[in-house]
C-alpha cells in the first residue's frame, strides 16, 4: 500500500529542504573574514612562518638530530661551537677560532668573549665541556659521534677535544647537534625535555606555542651573531603532509616549506620560488658483499652485472620526471672524491650483464629477498624485480614498516635494499656506508686495501683527503659495492618576498634559519 | 533505567580494558626497535639496550601493561618517549581539535540528515529521487576526495577559507569557525548521505503505520503528525547510524586532519604509532575508547528514552 502525502505535508517537506539549502548557502557565504583579504605585510622582518614536516621533539640537547627541517627547532635555541658552510666546510660559531691538529685527533676551540645563555649565565668552557659530556651520555643519536672523546677546559675560553683515534669529521660534528652549547643548569634539570634555555639566536616563546603543532621563537638581541638573523620572530608549524605544506604556501599561510618531486611542478606553476639541491643518492645498497646470505653476491662480476641491467636514463625520466641526474657512484658531484668519469662505468647492457653472470658461474641466476617499505620502495621494487629477472635472478619482497623497519634493515637479514642515502661530504659517505664500522655497511664488509684507504682518509686533510676519497670511490665503484641509480634533488619553496640565501649545507640538508632573507 | 545504565557502564569498562590491552600488545611490537628509533641508526647496540632498559621496554609485556594501567587509573598516562612531555598535556592540546571537528560535523550531520530524510520521505516524487541521488554521491565519494576538492576550490582558488591549520576558539571564535569550515564540510557531505537515507527509510516505514492514518483521520494537522509522532518513532535507526558514524569517524579523522593540517588526535595517533611512542599512542587509545563508550552510552540512552521497549532488554 502506498501512502500518498497530503499537499500541506509536501509543503513542509519542501520548506525543510529549502531551509537546509539556505543554511548551507548561508554557511558558504557568511564568513567572519576573508583570509585573502588580509593585508600583505611589507618586508619588515617581523615574522617568518615556516612549515615543518617533522613533529616537535624533546628539548634535551642530547636528543636532537642533525638533518632536515627538525633542525629548526633546536638551531633556533641552541648555538653550536662551529658552523657548517654551504660548501661543506667548517667555520667559526660560538668558538671564534679553532685548530684541528695531531692527525685529526685534537680539536682546540677558543670561545667568544661575553656570551650568555638566555637566563644570563655565562657561556664558558665549563659549560661547553658539560654540554659535550651530556651528549656522550644523554642517549641521543649524536652520542656515537662524540663517544670516547676527552674534553679539556684549560681556561674559561679554551676547549680541547681529544679523540683516541683519527676522526676526520670531528670539527664537522661540532657544527651539528654534538656541538650544541647547552646550559649546565638546564641539562641537570628534570625539565630538560620540556624547557629549553637558549644559547642561540632565538628564545622559545611557550606562551605563543601549541604543543605538538606550533612553535614560536623570539629573537635574542644579545646573541653574538644576532645581525645574521633578520627575522624578529619565527613561527614553525608542523605539517606532515606535503600537499598541505604546498597549499599553505600557495595561500600565503606560511613563507617557506620543504616540497617533494611530486609537488614541485605545481609549486613552480604557482609562482613560488624554488630552491633545489642534490641531497641523496637513490639506488640499491648491497649489504651481503661477502655472500653470507646469498653466496653469488660475493662475486664482483655478479654485482657488476646487476649494475648493468638498469637503464639509468630511462629511470630518471620514467620514475623521477627527469628531475634527477643518473650516476653510478655514491659520492655526490659537489663532494670531494667525486670522479665524473666513473658515471660511465656501468652502461645499460643486458647481454653483457648476462655474459658476466655466466663468467661468474651464475648463468641461471639465483634467489634474493629484498625489503619493501611504503612509500620508499613502492616505485623502485617492481623495477628491481623486473630487471633482475633478465639475469634469471628471482626476487622476493618482504614488507617491513614502522619502528621496526630500520632495525630490520640493519640486522643483516636482507642482502640488499633500495634506499636513498643522504649525500654530505665524501668523508661522511665513508663513515656512513663504506668504512668497516659504517652504519650502512651492515655486514661490516672489509678488504685490507679498502680499510687502509678508509683509515688514511680519517687522518688526511686538503688535497691528500681528496685523493684518498677518490681512490675509495674508484674501489667501491669498480667492485660494485652499490647499485646507484641517480642523485636525488630536494626542493624548498618560499612565497612572497621571502628568499633563501644560496643552497643548504650538505649536513642539515635544509635552509638554516639565518639563510632566510 | 538505573539498572540499564549500570549494565551498559559495566560492559563499557570491560571493553575499555580489552581494547587497551590489545592495543598495548600490538604497539609494543619490539622494545629494542623502539629504543633504536629514539636513538637513531648510528647508535650502538649497547646504547640501544641501555635505552630499552631505561624505559622498561625490556620487561615482559604483561608487566609493562599492568604498570601502565595502574598509573593510568591514577590519572598518569606517562610521558612521551620522544619529547618527554606528559601525555596528559599532549592530549589536552589535541583533544579540543578533534572534538571540535567531530562534534560540529556530527551535530550538523544529525540536523541535516533528519531534515533531508523527512523531506525525502514525506515529499516523495522528484525531490525524493533528487535527494537520494545526492545522498548516493555523498556516500560514494570518500571524504578525503571531497576535502581535497574543497581545498583546491574554496581555499587555494577562491581564497575564502584557510587551506590549513586550526585556531583555538578562545583565541578567535571567528577564525576558529573559518578554520573548521572546510574540514567539517568534507565530513558532513560524506556522512549526511547514509544517515539521511536511514532517516528516510524509517520515516517512510512509520508513515505506513496504522496509528499515523488514525491521527490523520482524527483531523490532526500534518506538521504535528510528522514532528511529534512519526519522527519520534523513526528516530531510533537514525540515531544508531549517527552513533556508528562518530565511531567510524574517530578512525578516519586522521585523513581529514592530514589534508587540513589540523593538530588533532588522529594525526597524533598515526605519527606516534609509526614512531613507537607507546605512552602517547596509549593516551590516544584511551581517548578514542572514551569517545566510543560515551557515544554508545548516549545512543542507548536516547533510544531508551524514545522507546520503552529498549529499556527492558
Amino acid at each position: 500500500m502506498r501512502i500518498s502525502t497530503s499537499r500541506p505535508a509536501r509543503r513542509i517537506a519542501l520548506a525543510a529542504a529549502a531551509a537546509t539549502i539556505a543554511v548551507a548557502l548561508t554557511a558558504c557565504t557568511g564568513g567572519a573574514g576573508n583570509p585573502s583579504a588580509a593585508p600583505t605585510s611589507d618586508k619588515d622582518y617581523a615574522q617568518l612562518r615556516l612549515a615543518s614536516s617533522t613533529a616537535p621533539a624533546s628539548w634535551d640537547p642530547a636528543l636532537q638530530t642533525s638533518a632536515f627541517d627538525g633542525i629548526w627547532q633546536w638551531t633556533a635555541v641552541y648555538d653550536t661551537l662551529l658552523t657548517c658552510n654551504q660548501d661543506g666546510t667548517v667555520g667559526p660559531g660560538a668558538a671564534e677560532e679553532f685548530e684541528f691538529t695531531d692527525d685529526n685527533t685534537t680539536l682546540t676551540m677558543t670561545l667568544r668573549q661575553g656570551m650568555t645563555f638566555e637566563d644570563g649565565s655565562p657561556i664558558d668552557s665549563a659549560a661547553v665541556k658539560a654540554s659535550i659530556e651530556h651528549m656522550q651520555t644523554g642517549g641521543g643519536s649524536g652520542a656515537v659521534r662524540v663517544a670516547g672523546l676527552t674534553i679539556g677546559a684549560p681556561d674559561d675560553r679554551t676547549v680541547v677535544v681529544t679523540s683516541p683515534a683519527a676522526r676526520g669529521l670531528l670539527a664537522t660534528y661540532m657544527c651539528l647537534s654534538p656541538g650544541i652549547v647547552a646550559s649546565p643548569a638546564a641539562i641537570g634539570s628534570p625539565d630538560v625535555d620540556s624547557v629549553p634555555v637558549s644559547s642561540g639566536p632565538y628564545a622559545f616563546d611557550a606562551a605563543n606555542s601549541t604543543s605538538g603543532s606550533v612553535m614560536t621563537f623570539v629573537k635574542r638581541d644579545d646573541y653574538w651573531n644576532a645581525d645574521a638573523y633578520p627575522y624578529e620572530e619565527i613561527v614553525v608549524t608542523v605539517m606532515t603532509d606535503v600537499t598541505a605544506r604546498l597549499n599553505a604556501l600557495k595561500t600565503g599561510q606560511v613563507d617557506g616549506a620543504g616540497l617533494s618531486a611530486q609537488t614541485v611542478a605545481e609549486a613552480e606553476a604557482s609562482q613560488l620560488a624554488i630552491t633545489e639541491w642534490v641531497d641523496a643518492t637513490n639506488g640499491i645498497v648491497i649489504f651481503d658483499r661477502d655472500g653470507t646470505v646469498v653466496p653469488a653476491l660475493a662475486e664482483p662480476k655478479v654485482r657488476q652485472a646487476m649494475n648493468m641491467v638498469f637503464d639509468r636514463e630511462g629511470i630518471a625520466q620514467g620514475l623521477f620526471q627527469g628531475r634527477v641526474d643518473p650516476t653510478t657512484q655514491m659520492f655526490g658531484p659537489e663532494t670531494e672524491g667525486f670522479i665524473a668519469e666513473l658515471d660511465d662505468e656501468y652502461e645499460f647492457d643486458v647481454e653483457a650483464a648476462k655474459d658476466l653472470m655466466a663468467d661468474a658461474g651464475y648463468a641461471d641466476g639465483f634467489t634474493i629477498e629484498i625489503p619493501s617499505r611504503t612509500p620508499q620502495t613502492d616505485q623502485a621494487n617492481p623495477l628491481i624485480v623486473q630487471q633482475f629477472a633478465e639475469l634469471g635472478i628471482t626476487v622476493t619482497e618482504t614488507p617491513i614498516a614502522g619502528a621496526t623497519a630500520v632495525p630490520e634493515l640493519l640486522s643483516g637479514r636482507f642482502p640488499m635494499t633500495y634506499i636513498s642515502m643522504p649525500l654530505s661530504s665524501g668523508l661522511w659517505a665513508v663513515g656512513q656506508e663504506i668504512a668497516p664500522d659504517a652504519t650502512w655497511n651492515v655486514k661490516k664488509n672489509a678488504t685490507p686495501e679498502l680499510t687502509a684507504l678508509t683509515d688514511a682518509a680519517q687522518r688526511a686533510a686538503g688535497e691528500e683527503l681528496t685523493e684518498t676519497l677518490q681512490e675509495i670511490n674508484q674501489y667501491v665503484v669498480e667492485n660494485a659495492w652499490f647499485i646507484p641509480w641517480n642523485n636525488r634533488t630536494a626542493y624548498f619553496g618560499t612565497a612572497d618576498d621571502v628568499t633563501v640565501d644560496g643552497t643548504p649545507d650538505p649536513y642539515f640538508q635544509v635552509p638554516q634559519l639565518k639563510s632566510f632573507k | 533505567m538505573i539498572g540499564f545504565v549500570a549494565r551498559r557502564a559495566g560492559f563499557s569498562a570491560l571493553l575499555a580494558l580489552g581494547v587497551s590491552f590489545v592495543t598495548y600488545a600490538l604497539v609494543f611490537s619490539n622494545g629494542t626497535a623502539i629504543a633504536r628509533s629514539i636513538l637513531g641508526v648510528d647508535a650502538t647496540e649497547a646504547q640501544v639496550a641501555a635505552k630499552a632498559a631505561e624505559l622498561g621496554l625490556d620487561q615482559p609485556l604483561i608487566a609493562q601493561y599492568v604498570e601502565w594501567l595502574v598509573a593510568a587509573l591514577g590519572g598518569n598516562l606517562g610521558t612521551s618517549y620522544f619529547t618527554g612531555e606528559p601525555v596528559t598535556s599532549i592530549m589536552a592540546s589535541r583533544i579540543p581539535v578533534t572534538l571540535a571537528l567531530v562534534g560540529v560535523a556530527m551535530f550538523l550531520t544529525a540536523i541535516l540528515s533528519a531534515v533531508l530524510g523527512i523531506a525525502s520521505a514525506v515529499a516523495g516524487g522528484w525531490l525524493d529521487r533528487f535527494l537520494q541521488l545526492v545522498a548516493l554521491i555523498g556516500t560514494a565519494v570518500p571524504n578525503f576526495i571531497i576535502a581535497i576538492v574543497l581545498v583546491m576550490t574554496l581555499a587555494v582558488g577562491a581564497r575564502l577559507f584557510p587551506a590549513t591549520g586550526y585556531v583555538p576558539f578562545d583565541e578567535d571564535p571567528a577564525a576558529w569557525a573559518l578554520s573548521l569550515f572546510l574540514p567539517v564540510t568534507a565530513v558532513v557531505i560524506a556522512s549526511v548521505g547514509p544517515a539521511s537515507q536511514q532517516f528516510r527509510g524509517a520515516v517512510k516505514d512509520v508513515l505506513e503505520k496504522d496509528f499515523v492514518r488514525t491521527l490523520r483521520a482524527r483531523g490532526m494537522r500534518p506538521t504535528p503528525v510528522i514532528l511529534r509522532h512519526v519522527f519520534r518513532n523513526a528516530a531510533g535507526p537514525g540515531i544508531i547510524i549517527l552513533g556508528l558514524q562518530v565511531i567510524v569517524l574517530m578512525g578516519g579523522v586522521v585523513v581529514i586532519e592530514r589534508v587540513f593540517s589540523l593538530p588533532g588526535v588522529g594525526e597524533l595517533t598515526v605519527t606516534n604509532s609509526l614512531l613507537g611512542d607507546i605512552p602517547v599512542v596509549m593516551g590516544c587509545v584511551v581517548f578514542i575508547i572514551a569517545v566510543v563508550i560515551v557515544v554508545n552510552l548516549a545512543t542507548d540512552l536516547i533510544n531508551a528514552a524514545l522507546n520503552p521497549k529498549v529499556r527492558q532488554r
